[in-house]
């Protein structure tokens, strides 16, 4: 009973994902359950990432990346900062991080595996600022990983950008 | 219509001399502008696309550029080296796909020789993600073999088997050099990136070039993940590694940051092709107009044996579009000719990688561009033509 209900309620997610893209916040990428404990605050490492080495009470520590599975396969527009990663010749953009705050590559701790999304987009984006915002329309998935950090990541195929205005 | 294409073609033929400078003088804006997109997309090519595919790029303690620079561009010189113990900590991490060591230091006649592994074969990409591929002979794998990028081979006439002393650091002809002999093995095809003008040999064939058996430092290192998520809490992990200072890049957002910085040149250069290209427009409108005016007693006489001044109209147009057609067509393949003389120099001593093809894209818009716009520029002196009366051509005195 509770699989049907569960079948209905994607179903009909799936029929509002066909039209307009949902506008996410970034707390929606984490599952229902770990929502009310958000932190937007990067969390404390568990152990050193490098070595391996569990360094006393941060071990103890349980941390979740679980991801939110209603997201799969939904047209979403989510607004974040981008770390470009794949520049095609025209100096464009193809392959980029979007995260949740500015500097997540250098300044500061990255953002757990749930608050990251990697992008992929045909067309590229022109970017002439990291400190530029940008919300990025496009289609939603959670791929299965097998990493030290987590086991499932969200990707998105990007069909629009537009620079995001606060 | 047909008459007046005919008649157009033939009114051409009447006037060769004066329609083969008009022709020319389109023909050599199109080559310019042509000439002017190719070497943009050659610079462009070689920049923005240099690596691709590498997560991280690791090295000592210094700036993300002048990591970039010296570890892709092979430009600059590195300050100081990273530990090999550093590399094998990353290299054996379970989320690292692959790690490639990078030494430099080494060269052979002014260029720059990288000691690394057979795998730099096997995972660096350039461009859109497009592996190396060895135009002639194999990767080196054993003692004293060495593989050389594209440039290197032309300019020094190298081929499997050639040997080549190296020498420590750079110059044409260095004082200190090693006496083991090397021999090329492989010869990659050309990138346009600046591999081409690199000579790639074993790390540890290097190093015992030093007396060492194994290198200790190394002048960089690349890193690829097993999953691209990891790959931002790994740079935060090696960029507080308390074992040794060292610098994670990623190299998107470097390149990013070199390219807003030199992608200035390359707006410029589209400014320049534009400005080519207008100039090349006003002066086929100029010539057509001024052609028109030693013409106004033959168009008169065109109307007193019954032409319309549509008519009129129909033969200026479509003269003026067969003008900026043979015109185009000249200078494409003018472009094509000049290009295949000079690509070697410009590769050898710009580095600029321009391999025209046959039939791409950018001719077929210039094409139709020069055309259309000839077609247009026929339209201005065509409609003079047409509201000139037919007194005007046959009482005007000569």
């Amino acid at each position: 009973m509770k699989r049907r209900g569960l079948v209905l309620l994607l179903a009909g997610w799936m029929l509002a994902a066909d039209g307009a893209p949902r506008t996410l916040d970034w707390v929606e990428l984490l599952p229902e359950g770990a929502r009310a404990t958000y932190d937007p605050a990067p969390p404390a490492p568990l152990h050193d990432y490098l070595t391996g080495e569990a360094s006393g009470l941060a071990a103890q520590q349980v941390m979740d990346f679980a991801v939110n599975e209603a997201l799969d396969g939904a047209e979403v527009k989510l607004p974040g900062f981008i770390v470009p990663l794949e520049l095609d010749e025209a100096g464009k953009v193809t392959e980029f991080f979007l995260v949740p705050f500015f500097g997540a590559c250098i300044h500061v701790p990255p953002p757990p595996p749930n608050q990251l999304v990697l992008v992929t987009m045909e067309q590229g984006l022109s970017l002439d600022s990291m400190y530029t915002a940008y919300s990025i329309t496009g289609r939603m998935s959670i791929v299965r990983t097998a990493t030290s950090l987590g086991t499932s990541a969200y990707t998105l195929a990007g069909t629009a950008a537009e620079e995001y205005r606060f | 219509m047909r008459a007046a294409l005919a008649l157009a073609l033939h009114s051409v033929w009447n006037r060769r001399g004066t329609a083969l400078l008009t022709a020319c003088s389109i023909a050599l804006s199109v080559a310019l502008l042509w000439g002017v997109l190719q070497v943009r997309e050659g610079a462009r090519n070689g920049f923005a696309a240099t690596v691709s595919g590498v997560d991280l790029i690791v090295g000592p303690r210094t700036g993300p550029l002048n990591l970039l620079l010296y570890s892709i561009f092979h430009a600059g010189e590195p300050t100081s080296s990273v530990s090999r113990a550093s590399f094998e900590l990353v290299a054996r991490h379970p989320d690292v796909a692959w790690a490639l060591p990078l030494a430099l230091g080494d060269s052979h006649r002014g260029y720059r020789v990288l000691g690394t592994t057979p795998e730099y074969f096997l995972h660096y990409r350039y461009g859109r993600r497009q592996a190396l591929v060895l135009a002639e002979g194999r990767a080196f794998a054993e003692h004293g073999e060495l593989v050389i990028g594209a440039s290197v081979a032309r300019a020094l006439g190298y081929r499997p088997g050639t040997e080549a002393v190296l020498a420590h650091g750079l110059g044409e002809g260095s004082f200190a050099e090693h006496e083991d002999r090397f021999r090329v093995v492989g010869v990659l095809a050309p990138t346009g990136t600046p591999l081409d003008r690199l000579i790639l040999a074993d790390l540890d064939d290097l190093a015992h070039l030093h007396g060492a058996t194994q290198s200790a430092s190394l002048t960089a290192f690349l890193v690829g993940m097993k999953e691209r998520p990891t790959l931002l809490t790994m740079q935060r992990a090696l960029n507080e590694y308390r074992g040794e200072a060292l610098t994670a890049i990623i190299p998107g957002v470097a390149l990013n940051d070199l390219w807003r910085l030199v992608g200035v040149a390359d707006r410029a250069m589209l400014a320049i092709a534009l400005c080519v290209l207008l100039a090349g427009l006003i002066g086929m409108t100029s010539t057509l107009l001024a052609a028109l005016q030693a013409r106004r007693r033959e168009l008169a006489i065109l109307r007193s044996v019954g032409a319309r001044p549509l008519d009129l109209l129909g033969l200026l147009t479509l003269e003026a579009g067969t003008l900026s057609l043979a015109g185009a067509l000249m200078g494409l393949l003018g472009g094509r000719l000049i290009i295949a003389l000079l690509a070697t120099p410009l590769e050898s001593r710009l580095g600029l990688l321009l391999e025209p093809s046959l039939l791409d894209a950018t001719s077929a818009a210039i094409l139709c561009g020069v055309t259309a716009a000839g077609l247009l520029a026929g339209l201005l002196p065509g409609v003079s033509a047409y509201r000139r009366s037919l007194a005007d051509g046959l009482s005007m005195r000569t």
